[in-house]
């Protein structure tokens, strides 16, 4: 069972080093829309400061959405999620492997580049770090349930908006308690309480989304 | 031990019986004139108390009457949507069709009810807080409970095969309803200037018997106006979906 | 105890359709189906719901003697399914999508020896997508060399394959059947399969 685990991120990861094109795609969609931010509002470190929660979540969540639709879609279009179904090894364990090298390749390589941004917005050091654990707990949250998402809607024509229109309700949650972590930070407040949340979210998104997940697939899989 | 195994059987046997659609059918028939006579003396009763016998509120004049919409309404956003993921679980341990009809039918009725709870809180917030909308956590969470249902029902008209969409929507309707309590509470933490309860089932209620009863009447009444119109969508789509079977072309041709 | 698979009352409907009902059989080892049946007859319903993916509205598919949607896992183990998507990945070569079937649990050697079985092993190193059709398809079929499994449901195997290709194929059902397997396959064409065979023919 475990070994399946690791063969479904090993072949996730040399699938896509062979599409480097989009790998980087969230990457540079994250960068460029927070560097938007300080040219369109303000350069003031003070209001810099008060928008860079906000901002850097924000972008963080849109571009997790980003590439979310194309999470199974590929499978399904190939048949090896047909394949996924029938290996013998539960399914929902699968579907973990596949939220897990999703959120390798796409959210690390995000939280390995935002203290750049939040130098830019002028964050200082304790707030970086507060910036760091929130992202750290709170991106494989947004992937999880995103996963479910992108299970309801493989295989459907136009699944981008339908997937961001079923997911973001539950997104709330999370982009409040990780900017709220950060905000703590920032006026020098203990930010324990919020970052404890956000792992019991981890906690529970992992042990309770790969099981809607399996069910999505095998339902959809017939699309 | 065997006395259970029975009654897990006529558990199953009643639920069945309950969920054939036939059956339904006509007893959702012969409900309905019930539903339709509570409806009217609850509504009755609880309008003449709420416009015309509860006292004006010593700090918000007539201004408050419109609790008696408001909170039913809320009510009902949320109990409709607890009512589809009873119906989301029953209909996947037991394989039932009538729930996938409860779904279909409840959902855009809960998010009528979820709309009008939204609208008349603006126009409640509009002389209260003197403006139509803020982010106060209960709105904001009713938004998202819209949004929900707006999901659900998006879900269900965008896959072609009637069957795979009643599965599909079944498991996203259990899935937000494991978040909306989560929701609820972190919009909660976020910001709140909503008053706290009025209503106390466990406890004194904070409100005078005068202008409590005839709301709790609205409640009630707007429950068995849901279940008028539930039933009558329930029974309409009953009869599109099977109406291939015997029973439908005999019952339509009489 | 031998294996087998039995069907008993199998409806499928489609939309409003109905695409089949009251289909019955049973297989046992060293046995092979053929079902035919003229385009949109559902044959490739009926081959997944028996391979446990698809949903039927009526009806029982019995894997020794136990439904399959309680023995879901344990029966997946025991099946080997190639349907009309091949489930192979068009980046990866054929040979590292074989890799990844068998969890690389299998020597070098036993992969290149089923590429060599199926005619492709010097296409072995090439992405899929260079690949045409027929030889995308002999890749998939490698697959029933390199896992061993209980029972074979094929879609239309002999599709895009030349008739070098049909031979090789025929043999290796063959094997499967000497071997006490089990095959079910849809086809249009008549094999020289005749050992133990059965039909099955959907009508619309």
């Amino acid at each position: 069972m475990l070994k399946s685990f690791f063969i479904i991120i090993c072949r996730e990861f040399s699938l896509a080093f062979r599409a480097k094109q989009e790998l980087i795609n969230p990457l540079v969609f994250f960068v460029i829309v927070t560097s938007l931010f300080p040219l369109a509002i303000s350069p003031d470190t003070k209001i810099l400061q008060l928008i860079a929660p906000g901002v850097i979540w924000v972008a963080a969540l849109l571009a997790t959405l980003l590439s979310l639709d194309k999470l199974f879609k590929s499978d399904f279009e190939d048949g090896s999620l047909e394949q996924m179904i029938l290996s013998g090894t539960p399914l929902s364990i699968l579907a973990l492997a596949k939220v897990c090298s999703y959120w390798l390749l796409t959210s690390i390589p995000l939280i390995i580049i935002s203290p750049l941004i939040a130098f830019m917005f002028q964050l200082p050091v304790r707030e970086t770090i507060a910036m760091l654990l929130s992202l750290l707990l709170g991106t494989p949250v947004l992937c999880c349930l995103g996963a479910i998402g992108s299970a309801l809607t493989v295989g459907l024509r136009s699944s981008g908006i339908l997937l961001t229109l079923l997911i973001l309700p539950f997104y709330v949650p999370i982009l409040i308690f990780g900017t709220g972590v950060m905000i703590a930070a920032i006026t020098e407040l203990s930010y324990a309480g919020q970052l404890a949340l956000l792992g019991a979210f981890l906690v529970l998104a992992i042990t309770l989304c790969p099981l809607a997940i399996a069910a999505a697939l095998r339902i959809c899989v017939n699309y | 031990m065997i006395m259970k195994i029975i009654n897990i059987k006529n558990m199953r046997q009643f639920i069945h019986k309950w969920g054939s659609p036939k059956y339904f059918y006509h007893y959702a028939g012969r409900l309905l004139p019930w539903f339709c006579i509570a409806a009217i003396s609850l509504f009755s009763y609880g309008l003449v108390g709420a416009l015309y016998l509860a006292p004006p509120d010593y700090q918000q004049g007539d201004g408050f009457r419109i609790i008696y919409v408001h909170v039913p309404a809320a009510f009902m956003s949320l109990g409709i949507y607890s009512l589809m993921t009873f119906a989301a679980i029953v209909g996947f341990i037991w394989k039932i069709k009538l729930s996938d009809i409860i779904i279909k039918t409840a959902a855009p009725l809960g998010a009528w009810f979820t709309f009008l709870a939204l609208v008349t809180g603006a126009i409640w917030g509009k002389p209260m807080w003197g403006t139509y909308w803020v982010w106060d956590a209960r709105l904001t969470s009713e938004l998202i409970l819209l949004v929900i249902y707006f999901g659900l029902i998006a879900l269900r008209e965008a896959i072609p095969d009637k069957e795979l969409a009643a599965k599909a929507t079944g498991i996203f309707t259990i899935v937000g309803f494991v978040n909306i309590p989560i929701i609820h509470f972190s919009v909660y933490w976020w910001n709140t200037l909503h008053q706290g309860d009025t209503i106390q089932v466990f406890g004194k209620s904070l409100m005078a018997p005068s202008m409590l009863h005839p709301l709790l009447a609205m409640i009630l009444a707007f429950i068995f106006f849901f279940g008028i119109v539930l039933l009558m969508r329930m029974r309409l789509e009953i009869i599109k979906r099977a109406n291939k079977t015997l029973w439908v072309r005999e019952f339509l041709q009489s | 105890m031998p294996n087998t698979l039995s069907v008993q009352d199998l409806t499928c409907e489609k939309g409003e359709q109905l695409l089949f009902s009251n289909i019955n059989f049973t297989l046992n080892e060293g046995e092979i189906l053929q079902i035919r049946g003229v385009n949109g007859s559902g044959k490739t319903s009926l081959l997944r719901i028996l391979a446990g993916l698809a949903f039927c509205n009526n009806g029982l598919i019995l894997w020794n003697n136990m439904p399959i949607q309680t023995i879901r896992e344990q029966f997946a183990a025991q099946i080997n399914y190639i349907g009309h998507k091949l489930g192979l990945k068009d980046d990866l070569t054929a040979y590292e999508n074989l890799a990844y079937y068998c969890h690389f649990r299998k020597k070098h050697t036993l992969i290149n020896h089923a590429l060599t079985t199926l005619g492709i092993i010097d296409k072995g190193l090439l992405p899929l997508r260079q690949l045409s059709a027929g030889q995308k398809r002999r890749a998939a079929l490698a697959k029933l060399v390199l896992l061993p499994a209980k029972l074979w449901i094929l879609d239309e195997p002999f599709t895009a394959i030349d008739k070098e290709g049909v031979n090789f194929v025929v043999s290796l059902m063959e094997t499967q059947q000497q071997q006490g397997g089990m095959v079910i396959f849809t086809s249009h064409q008549d094999t020289p399969l005749t050992h133990n065979k059965k039909e099955l023919q959907l009508s619309c």
